[in-house]
């Protein structure tokens, strides 16, 4: 039976692992909470496994992304939108 | 003020009608492609979201006194939900443009080898088995992963095309997340494909 106190490592770990993955701006960890995940995943098999799996998604769903980019036609029309704006308008 | 790389003098109230419409263009215009991106998941054809961008653009520029210098992307993604709402466009959800294949043609970042025919097909059946578990997803919990993981904006740029709180992108977030990986231990995806 998995000794309590690392249970709830992992359920801590768990919960903040999008966050640690992401940093985003707007959810970062403290200096605290990123050093608990930090150490937690040195020793959990099951929490790595899932950091692994995450960023191994993340990898495949950002090639979506470089393989949708605009086409060029489009960016220079929205350019020349740009371009004609008049002052006057504001 | 400068922001990033821009001026926001230039686009502030007491700057000249010709500087402002320069310094609108400074900060506007890389965002172009983003935008562009994010309208074609929101009308699903990319004459629409053109047109959807355009109309962002020419608002955008009329609102500009109500834009602070900060957060350019959020601003802009904001005026664009706002005008794909009041331009009477059936809502739809968010989804990955049809028949999106990537194989190892299109090289994930750091993989600078040529890929066997192997390593192609575990690729392709491995981006198949994605684009299926995103179709399982609540569209809810897809439109925030496929905003952040596939279009690569942050959490407060997501929440401005949703119109819903930070807090709320993640939580859909991670549960969009949790269930693709499910879908995807179920399937043994991510046994056979390579890191």
């Amino acid at each position: 039976m998995m000794n309590p106190l690392f249970a709830m490592r992992c359920k801590l770990t768990t919960r903040r692992l999008q966050r640690y993955l992401d940093m985003d701006p707007d959810a970062l960890l403290s200096e605290k909470e990123l050093a608990q995940v930090r150490s937690h995943l040195v020793e959990c098999e099951r929490c790595t496994k899932s950091v692994d799996d995450y960023r191994r998604m993340n990898s495949a769903l950002r090639r979506f992304g470089d393989a949708q980019q605009p086409d060029d036609l489009s960016v220079a029309r929205l350019k020349a939108v740009l371009g004609d704006l008049n002052p006057r308008d504001l | 003020m400068t922001v990033g790389s821009v001026n926001v003098a230039l686009i502030g109230a007491d700057a000249d009608g010709g500087d402002r419409a320069r310094g609108f263009r400074e900060f506007v215009e890389p965002e172009i492609p983003v935008l562009l991106r994010v309208a074609q998941g929101l009308t699903g054809s990319k004459p629409d979201a053109e047109d959807l961008v355009q109309e962002t653009l020419i608002r955008a520029f009329k609102a500009i006194d109500q834009f602070d210098g900060a957060y350019a992307r959020a601003w802009l993604l904001t005026i664009l939900r706002n005008t794909n709402i009041n331009m009477n466009r059936r809502q739809r959800p968010i989804l990955l443009e049809d028949g999106l294949v990537w194989d190892s043609a299109t090289p994930a970042f750091g993989t600078g080898h040529e890929a066997s025919a192997e390593e192609t097909a575990i690729d392709r059946s491995f981006s198949l088995e994605i684009q299926r578990g995103l179709k399982e997803l609540d569209p809810r919990f897809r439109e925030a992963l496929i905003l952040i993981d596939v279009q690569g904006l942050n959490y407060a740029e997501c929440a401005s095309v949703l119109g819903v709180p930070v807090g709320t992108v993640m939580s859909r977030l991670s549960r969009a997340r949790k269930r693709l990986r499910e879908y995807l231990v179920n399937t043994s995806a991510l046994e056979g494909h390579s890191k």
